[in-house]
């Protein structure tokens, strides 16, 4: 590993970039996206994310081995949650994909009201013949 | 080990390598494949949140109202600045610079420090506006939706509770390594541990990174 005391500006330009990233986030957030607002968030915070783990984390001057492992742990991430959502969104155990659903129905009600396995466990109340 | 000497008797390579880099090549995948199973580890609440706030967005905005944004951002920048002054720490250590060493290391342990304290101060404002619904303390929500505030809450706590609990453990392990600079060792080739910190540092800001936007700018805010 070969760094001379000449080479500071990189980090400097990666940290006025991350505070100026810091600043758009801020401000996007007072837009209304709707759904949006959540996907731009992660967006600028991956951006941020990418820039810490190349310059900071030096993965730009690390192994390809290193790398690949700290991209293997994204790709678990993203294993993870491709499969939980292809769970939860399947069994329509999430209310409908809109904001503010308050009071609208008694099932958005209950949707609202009843943390999502509550409800699963309640709707075997009164199963007398449990297990079948 | 004592006395005035700046390096170690010893060599740094262990025998069971053939050569520097290679050796600082496994270091590195090592202290990577731990950070993996951190991911996964915060990633699991990260799960939970994205469940809870797709269930109900409005909800998850309206608690987030009541985070106190400018403490937030304030955080975000105090810790991006810690991630700086921790690069220039190890940019010091591989280039044998002492004294810029000691000064980094310390600038990075007094910004972590203002990041746990500003931390605990939004906690007490939390208990005390009753938004802090752990260990049966009460939980004051007035507005509909109010099972899904609370796990916004629930979800505020532990998920910055568990990212301050790695910055304490962070800060530990820079203090071990500020006595041991000063104590003359942690330079040039003994310099990995600092780079191994490094790294550690910069995952639980990317960790922070992640949480700020989720938790504090839910939905519009302002």
């Amino acid at each position: 590993m070969s760094h001379n005391t000449a080479s500071l500006r990189p980090y400097i330009i990666v940290f006025a970039a991350l505070m100026l990233l810091l600043v758009v986030t801020v401000e996007v957030s007072r837009l209304d996206l709707g759904r949006g607002n959540f996907l731009v968030a992660v967006l600028i915070a991956s951006i941020k994310a990418t820039l810490i783990g190349l310059y900071f984390m030096h993965l730009r001057d690390s192994t390809a081995l290193s790398r690949l492992v700290a991209l293997s742990g994204v790709l678990f991430l993203a294993i993870l949650f491709t499969l939980a959502f292809s769970d939860y969104w399947t069994r329509n155990w999430l209310s409908p994909l809109k904001l503010g659903s308050e009071e609208n129905s008694p099932s958005a009600r209950t949707a609202i009201e009843a943390p999502v396995l509550d409800r699963a466990i309640s709707a075997h109340d009164g199963d007398t013949t449990y297990p079948r | 080990m004592t006395g005035t000497r700046s390096a170690e008797a010893t060599s740094p390579l262990a025998h069971q390598f053939d050569d520097l880099p290679q050796q600082h090549a496994a270091d590195e995948l090592g202290m990577w494949l731990f950070l993996c199973t951190e991911m996964m580890f915060f990633g699991a609440v990260f799960l939970a949140y994205t469940v809870y706030r797709t269930h109900d967005e409005a909800a998850f905005a309206a608690a987030s109202t009541r985070l106190d944004l400018f403490w937030g951002t304030l955080n975000t920048a105090v810790l991006l600045t810690s991630s700086l002054t921790m690069v220039l720490a190890v940019q010091a250590a591989q280039t044998s610079q002492r004294n810029t060493l000691v000064v980094m290391l310390l600038a990075t342990i007094v910004l972590g420090s203002v990041f746990v304290g500003i931390k605990g101060l939004e906690y007490h404002h939390k208990y005390s506006e009753g938004l802090m619904p752990l260990l049966g303390l009460p939980f004051h929500w007035d507005e509909p939706g109010r099972s899904s505030a609370e796990m916004f809450f629930d979800l505020y706590f532990v998920m910055t509770g568990m990212h301050a609990l790695h910055m304490v453990i962070g800060l530990a392990i820079l203090l071990i390594l500020l006595v041991q600079t000063l104590r003359g060792r942690l330079l040039g080739d003994f310099s990995i541990p600092v780079h191994l910190t490094g790294l550690y540092w910069h995952f639980v800001d990317v960790v922070w990174v992640f949480l700020f936007p989720l938790l504090y700018l839910v939905g519009g805010r302002h």
